[in-house]
């Protein structure tokens, strides 16, 4: 320990937006270098390397890469937010003894899951902009409707977005959800396995209630007679924009949830998740 | 001027009573808490670093009330404190846990904050192991990453429950000063099983025991307390609370002394254990009657 004369050095005037933000880049850091969200990108780069490799002549069904993003970066995802979120509880009083509150501290980790939602969003720009140089094949030929026939741009679009980037930022905002009401160790596990297999329950073809799990309903695929996938499409009755739109919602609404962990004048809190759930009503009544 | 009051301050756990209407002032300068094991001496600090609130009784601390949200903030803003135990989240260097606890404690701009981490690095003397993993340090050099960040911004209070376990002697040295330079203009709260720190550095010593505040006053009063109870023989005496082997081979007796011995003069240490040790038999005693 030096033993040279201490200056004083006060913190200056403290506002609350550049702490939030301050705070937000250093969990988005500890995120895009925590193991588990780095083993799920390099998965997903590893594709992208044998697609490269392929000349784009992969699989032209784009449920699966979805699927991927989805699980790498979805459920992973939810599993780092968990964890980054009980990391603090490790030294004890420091964190809550800070003049940063846990819904300051929350707000960060909810803007934290922008990091695997942007690394969806790359994945996604890649499977559209592979798909436009080298069409898959099918009919029609042109991408990426070649995926889903006559199905307009928007829909596909919307479609794509809500499978890739917004699972991959659902599922993380969700981790720092179920952290912050059940911070014990095992809650990961159990949330991970809940998700996992809330989102993949089978629901009745036809029925409005097929598309509540939020993700990977939206898409049907067809196969040829040797089981190869030769073309997708929306399924049937299903807006891909208000389906967007829903999972969106759901998003929001888990961040609300995470924050309102902090009993704090949770008004404010409530309200905005009212409107938010009765949007999500909407947009998915809309949506089927 | 004091700067932190305590008023008919109570804690309990259940049917255990941690703090029983505890009275205490504490001014700028360093103050020791000292006390057995489940004395109530980490309740106190964890009270006073608002990390828990009193059942009972009247806190404020700098001006501030720790039962309104502002006030704990107000206390949050101007506190160092360094908790009896901290694990570190995984990943992180030494500068970047304190860098991170820089964040926590509203240092937004980039700057100012990376300047004020490696000052508080270079004054707890982890420069060299600032870019080490936390995990891999010693147990000594992961203490002084806790006081690092308990240093950042000069708080006007720190609150540090047992800072010296772990370290070395030469480190203890140097954490001596620093406390020393700190208590020039800050509140500082030392709780410690060292009593030798508490001698070396402490103006002020408050001894706990089952709650109660048992002594409070300066270092030299306390161990006023034990003159003429301290004594060497060539054998324990049964009227000794404590005795033991000396280096030296002879036995260390304290307590109260038969005629003619060999008084020597007291330490804080022989002086707490009195205190602690009258205190225990009192108690007994009560109790028995």
């Amino acid at each position: 320990m030096s033993a040279a004369t201490v200056p004083r050095s006060s913190n200056p005037v403290v506002r609350p937006l550049p702490t939030l933000l301050s705070l937000a880049r250093a969990d988005a850091r500890r995120f895009a270098r925590h193991p588990l969200f780095l083993f799920g990108v390099g998965s997903l780069v590893a594709l992208v390397v044998a697609s490269l490799l392929q000349g784009f002549a992969g699989d032209p069904a784009p449920l699966w890469p979805t699927l991927l993003v989805a699980l790498f970066l979805g459920v992973f995802g939810f599993v780092v937010a968990h964890r980054l979120t009980t990391s603090l509880r490790r030294s004890g009083d420091l964190a809550e003894t800070s003049p940063v509150g846990q819904r300051q501290r929350t707000a960060a980790l909810c803007l934290a899951c922008l990091v695997p939602a942007s690394a969806a969003t790359l994945f996604t720009l890649y499977m559209l902009v592979a798909a436009r140089i080298a069409p898959p094949v099918g009919s029609p030929a042109s991408a990426p409707v070649a995926w889903f026939g006559d199905e307009p741009d928007l829909a596909i679009l919307a479609a794509l977005v809500a499978l890739g980037p917004v699972a991959a930022l659902g599922g993380p905002l969700l981790g720092v959800a179920v952290a912050r009401w059940a911070p014990f160790r095992g809650s990961a596990l159990v949330g991970m396995v809940v998700l996992v297999v809330g989102t993949s329950l089978p629901s009745s073809a036809g029925s409005p209630w097929q598309a509540l799990p939020p993700w990977a309903v939206l898409a049907d695929e067809f196969a040829d007679g040797n089981g190869r996938v030769v073309s997708s499409s929306l399924v049937d009755g299903v807006s891909p924009q208000w389906y967007l739109g829903y999972v969106l919602c759901l998003c929001g609404l888990a961040a609300i949830a995470a924050l309102l962990r902090d009993p704090i004048n949770r008004r404010p809190l409530f309200a905005v998740g009212a409107l938010l759930a009765l949007a999500a009503i909407g947009c998915f009544s809309l949506a089927v | 001027m004091n700067t932190v009051t305590l008023a008919g301050v109570g804690k309990t756990y259940g049917r255990t009573t941690a703090l029983a209407d505890i009275d205490l002032a504490l001014a700028p300068g360093i103050t020791g808490l000292l006390g057995p094991n489940g004395a109530g001496k980490t309740t106190l600090l964890r009270i006073l670093a608002t990390a828990l609130g009193a059942d009972s009784g009247r806190v404020s601390v700098l001006g501030a009330d720790p039962t309104s949200t502002a006030g704990r903030l107000a206390i949050r803003r101007t506190l160092g404190y360094v908790p009896q135990e901290t694990g570190f989240p995984r990943g992180f260097t030494a500068f970047g846990f304190v860098d991170y606890m820089a964040i926590l404690k509203e240092w937004s701009n980039r700057d100012r904050r990376h300047a004020e981490v490696r000052r508080v690095i270079d004054l707890t003397g982890l420069s060299d192991v600032a870019t080490k993993r936390v995990n891999v340090l010693s147990g000594g050099q992961r203490r002084r990453v806790v006081l690092a960040q308990a240093m950042l911004g000069q708080p006007d209070l720190l609150v540090l429950d047992e800072p010296t376990a772990g370290l070395d002697p030469e480190q203890r040295g140097r954490l001596r000063d620093l406390l020393g330079r700190a208590g020039e203009t800050a509140t500082v709260l030392i709780s410690t099983h060292q009593t030798e720190d508490v001698a070396a550095v402490c103006e002020r010593v408050v001894v706990l025991d089952a709650g109660r505040v048992l002594f409070d006053g300066t270092v030299p009063d306390l161990v006023g307390l034990a003159t003429g109870r301290v004594w060497m023989a060539t054998e324990r005496h049964s009227s000794a609370l404590h005795a033991w082997r000396t280096g030296t081979g002879r036995i260390r007796n304290i307590g109260d002394p038969p005629p003619d011995v060999e008084l020597i003069e007291p330490a804080l240490e022989d002086a707490y254990l009195l205190l602690v040790g009258d205190h225990a038999r009192d108690a007994d005693l009560e109790a028995v009657s």
